[in-house]
């Protein structure tokens, strides 16, 4: 194999819930996309919840501000709002009737799609209906339903949802996060080398891609 | 994961957004902000080791 085609391995620290994620990982994606040596590039999704204390049963976005933060919905609602138009501008579909809850039993799924290495097409089937308020993720029949749909097995998923298969991946996942510098998600860390926090412009991500490759060229 | 973590270069750019896990908010744009184009190599904020 050429030097110049060794993949690259782009990790993403990422939540669900999380809006930033969402738009972060459109526009790594579309970055990648415009390359065409787009093939190389791997993106492997890693845990990152960003509130381990939300409750199981699903809320909405005002309920959990308030719960959380105390005060005024119209806080968070705005904001909300803020980031539709944005993501609305970038094409992207974008529920304000979103929910909120636990996403722990989510990420246990995430690790067993990536084990069996359909964890980036289940994380962006689920987030990408999530986001556009067409399914509750929170619903294990859901993630059922969403796993299936990406090639993996429902009956697999049950178990996993039934037990605590992978709660240590998860858990290890956001302490490495951490090691790496993370103080917030997105999290993106492209082949070891260079890591970018919060949801950065297509250019920022393309010009990180340029550099890490270029690395990997003269040194790999 | 079993890789090692190595030395990292965290850049900025002016992200438009990230979600703090301390404090569970997600920050928001500023109404009129947009986000700055940068040359990642030159804005290096930290390493990591």
């Amino acid at each position: 194999m050429e030097v110049a085609d060794e993949p690259v391995v782009i990790e993403m620290w990422t939540d669900l819930g999380c809006p930033w994620c969402y738009v972060g990982k459109h526009r790594l994606q579309t970055a990648i996309d415009r390359r065409p040596d787009a093939e190389r590039f791997e993106i492997r999704l890693r845990s990152f919840e960003l509130n381990p204390d939300a409750p199981a049963e699903p809320e909405t976005i005002e309920s959990a501000f308030i719960r959380s933060h105390g005060g005024d919905a119209s806080v968070v609602l705005n904001a909300e709002r803020r980031i539709q138009a944005l993501a609305q501008r970038e094409g992207l579909a974008f529920s304000l009737d979103r929910l909120n809850a636990n996403t722990f039993d989510f990420h246990r799924v995430l690790h067993y799609a990536n084990a069996q290495g359909h964890g980036l097409e289940f994380f962006s089937a689920v987030q990408d209906r999530f986001f556009a308020g067409d399914i509750n993720p929170f619903d294990p029949n859901v993630l059922v339903e969403m796993a299936e749909s990406v090639g993996l097995s429902g009956s697999r998923v049950r178990e996993v949802l039934d037990g605590d298969e992978y709660a240590d991946a998860a858990h290890a996942d956001r302490n490495e996060g951490a090691a790496l510098g993370l103080t917030g998600v997105p999290f993106v860390v492209f082949d070891r080398q260079v890591a970018a926090p919060g949801a950065q412009s297509v250019e920022v991500y393309s010009r990180i891609l340029d550099q890490v490759t270029s690395k990997t060229v003269a040194h790999g | 994961m079993a890789d090692p973590i190595r030395p990292l270069v965290i850049v900025t750019g002016d992200a438009d957004g990230t979600c703090d896990p301390e404090t569970g908010v997600c920050a928001m744009p500023e109404p009129d902000g947009a986000a700055t184009e940068v040359d990642p190599v030159d804005e290096v904020i930290s390493e990591s080791s």
